[in-house]
């Protein structure tokens, strides 16, 4: 039987409860974001002749005026909002965009981060100097203002969203990569490597990367979780996404006209962002215990 | 003829506190087949030297600032300075040609690699070759270096194996692409006793099979006796005395060899209550070495003119070096 490293991180991660369930939410997550068009549409399916309706049979974009601000019912589990337009259905769409952007915005910052981290860790010296000023710099400025103000220039779009929490929140990854990196390449089986004839590139991604990339993930789970509530906070104050498609954040900031009268429209978005970001919190503490208790090696 | 032969070796640290001088002027020649030793304390330059000759230094802060490592790479040629090459050339020599196994096999082997990942490597670097070749090759070394059912523990992770047959694995990693030079730095210092006699076998055994040479870096005199036909001791980062093994137990010259071989503990009952002998003080300070002799603080027969010039490494009968001015 193999026991990888994974295997035995996963074995750890097991014993608490918490996070696995947290895990199966977010997975879950995951499925509804990808199947959003299947699960949410007012469009039947037909296969094979049968005519299959979605779930929710409701397309976030469909008025229905006649049937605005409706509470929770059954044809509605979540009511309507000021346009007669599905919550759930809204909500099951939304998600995509708060997930991709997570998921985008946390790759390309771990990319960038791994990538300097990688360098100033390794080579040292002045490489190492320049890198940790520029990571030390990049953590001085308020990221969220920042985060607005190139948004207030090149507009707002979701893919605009993405590149620049990327861009802005790639130094944790990077300080982290760094430290790891110090710490391994003195050890002695990066010697051994390079006594066995291979280049730097060889032992960076074989002998390097692969032992600092269990702190890297932890740090991207959290990553994904503080990504979308970025996302949402720009789209709720109307940074974010454009009106038409469905974020949580902007179904947020559509729900404050109608506070006072329908609150299954803020609370569900809002249940749904506190869910999600919480999850991801806990998968991200989960994994961080597994690693931690140091796996005998 | 010499496989290998280094001249007058100096590989200096330079750190805010001054030069540390780690290797300072070794020359020695080791000829194909042989076993040579090297013994000294902790901190004296062993491991420093044996990194030389690899050229894996950590630049900076270290430099190897001159010498010359004459390496016989061809059966014909005549014998090349490892000190010359290109990194390229020199990568393609490391692992290859010269090989290096470490004191720690518990840090020694990558935590997130199967072994036979590890072992692989090397024969992947450099003589390439198909996946299932390398797999058939690795297999083969561990074979070789006595791993039982090697078919099924080449893809077990190094925290499944015990620090005796993790340095089997170093082992099998160091020898895959049959190297000329064996390198071995401290290989049983972390094993227990019966453990390090079935490595030392081991590594006897595969070197007249495969025909290397070794260098053996230790601290242990037991080491030495078992397997090397050649001494050398080292202080301070030179070369203090050099001669065949059976004659450095026998009569030892040098104050420092001597003082070493009276710090074994001995096995009499008698001396269960007798302290164990030591030598007074530490390796000096290797940024600032004192004038004369490096030893001279240490050594119980000090003469004056020892604090003012250091003594040559001078030749003795039976090919013996000594640098002392009152040996024996």
């Amino acid at each position: 039987m193999r026991h990888s490293y994974a295997s035995l991180i996963w074995r750890q991660f097991k014993k608490s409860r918490l996070a696995v369930a947290a895990l199966i939410l977010v997975i879950s997550l995951f499925v509804i974001a990808i199947f959003a068009p299947l699960i949410a549409s007012d469009k039947s399916i037909s296969i094979g002749g049968f005519k299959i309706s979605a779930p929710i049979p409701f397309s976030p974009n469909s008025y229905d005026l006649s049937r605005i601000l409706e509470g929770p019912s059954f044809t509605h589990p979540l009511g309507t909002d000021g346009q007669g337009r599905d919550v759930l259905s809204q909500l099951v769409w939304g998600s995509r965009v708060s997930i991709s952007v997570g998921f985008v915005a946390v790759g390309i910052s771990v990319i960038i981060g791994i990538l300097l981290g990688v360098l100033a860790g390794y080579y040292g010296g002045a490489v190492d100097i320049v890198i940790s000023r520029l990571i030390e710099v990049m953590m001085c400025f308020p990221t969220f203002f920042l985060i607005l103000a190139v948004l207030a220039f090149i507009g707002p779009s979701i893919y605009n969203i993405m590149i620049v929490i990327g861009l802005t929140s790639w130094t944790g990854v990077a300080r982290l990569v760094r430290g790891e990196c110090l710490k391994l390449r003195s050890r002695e089986f990066v010697v051994a490597a390079r006594v066995a004839g291979a280049r730097d590139r060889r032992i960076v991604f074989r002998h390097l990367l692969p032992n600092a990339l269990s702190p890297v993930l932890v740090s991207a789970t959290f990553g994904v979780a503080s990504a979308i509530l970025v996302e949402a906070s720009l789209s709720f104050l109307g940074f974010g996404v454009p009106p038409s498609t469905a974020s949580w954040g902007s179904l947020l900031s559509q729900a404050q006209d109608f506070m006072d009268v329908a609150w299954w429209l803020t609370l569900a978005p809002g249940f749904a962002i506190f869910l999600t970001v919480t999850a991801y919190n806990l998968v991200g503490e989960g994994l961080r215990d597994a690693i931690d208790p140091n796996l005998k090696t | 003829m010499a496989l290998l032969n280094v001249e007058n070796l100096r590989t200096h640290f330079f750190t805010d506190a001054g030069i540390v001088k780690a290797v300072d002027g070794v020359s020695f020649s080791l000829n194909k087949g042989e076993t040579l030793g090297v013994v000294g304390e902790s901190g004296c330059g062993k491991t420093m030297m044996a990194l030389s000759l690899m050229r894996l230094i950590p630049d900076p802060p270290g430099k190897i600032v001159g010498g010359k490592i004459w390496y016989q790479l061809t059966q014909t040629g005549g014998p090349v300075d490892l000190l010359m090459l290109t990194p390229n050339q020199m990568r393609g020599i490391r692992g290859k040609r010269l090989a290096m196994i470490f004191q720690e096999p518990m840090t020694s082997l990558n935590p997130v690699l199967t072994i036979g990942d590890q072992i692989g490597e090397a024969i992947e670097l450099h003589t390439g070759g198909q996946r299932r070749e390398v797999r058939g090759k690795t297999i083969e070394m561990l074979k070789l270096v006595g791993i039982s059912a090697p078919e099924r523990r080449i893809d077990d992770y190094p925290h499944q194996m015990s620090g005796g047959m993790r340095q089997r694995v170093m082992i099998a990693m160091a020898l895959s692409c049959r190297p000329d030079i064996l390198i071995a730095d401290e290989p049983t210092t972390a094993l227990d006793v019966t453990i390090q006699a079935q490595i030392l076998d081991l590594i006897a055994e595969l070197q007249k099979r495969l025909g290397m040479s070794v260098i053996l870096v230790t601290h242990d005199f037991g080491v030495i006796a078992e397997v090397t036909k050649r001494v050398i001791v080292m202080y301070a980062g030179r070369f203090v005395e050099e001669a065949p093994t059976e004659e450095i137990f026998a009569r030892p010259l040098h104050p420092y060899t001597q003082g070493l071989l009276r710090a074994i503990p001995p096995l009499k009952k008698s001396a269960e209550k007798t302290k164990l002998a030591t030598i007074p003080g530490s390796v000096p300070d290797l940024i600032k070495l004192p004038r004369g002799c490096t030893f001279q603080d240490r050594c119980p027969k000090v003469q004056p003119r020892c604090r003012i010039t250091e003594p040559e490494l001078e030749d003795k009968d039976n090919g013996r070096k000594v640098r002392c001015y009152y040996p024996w």
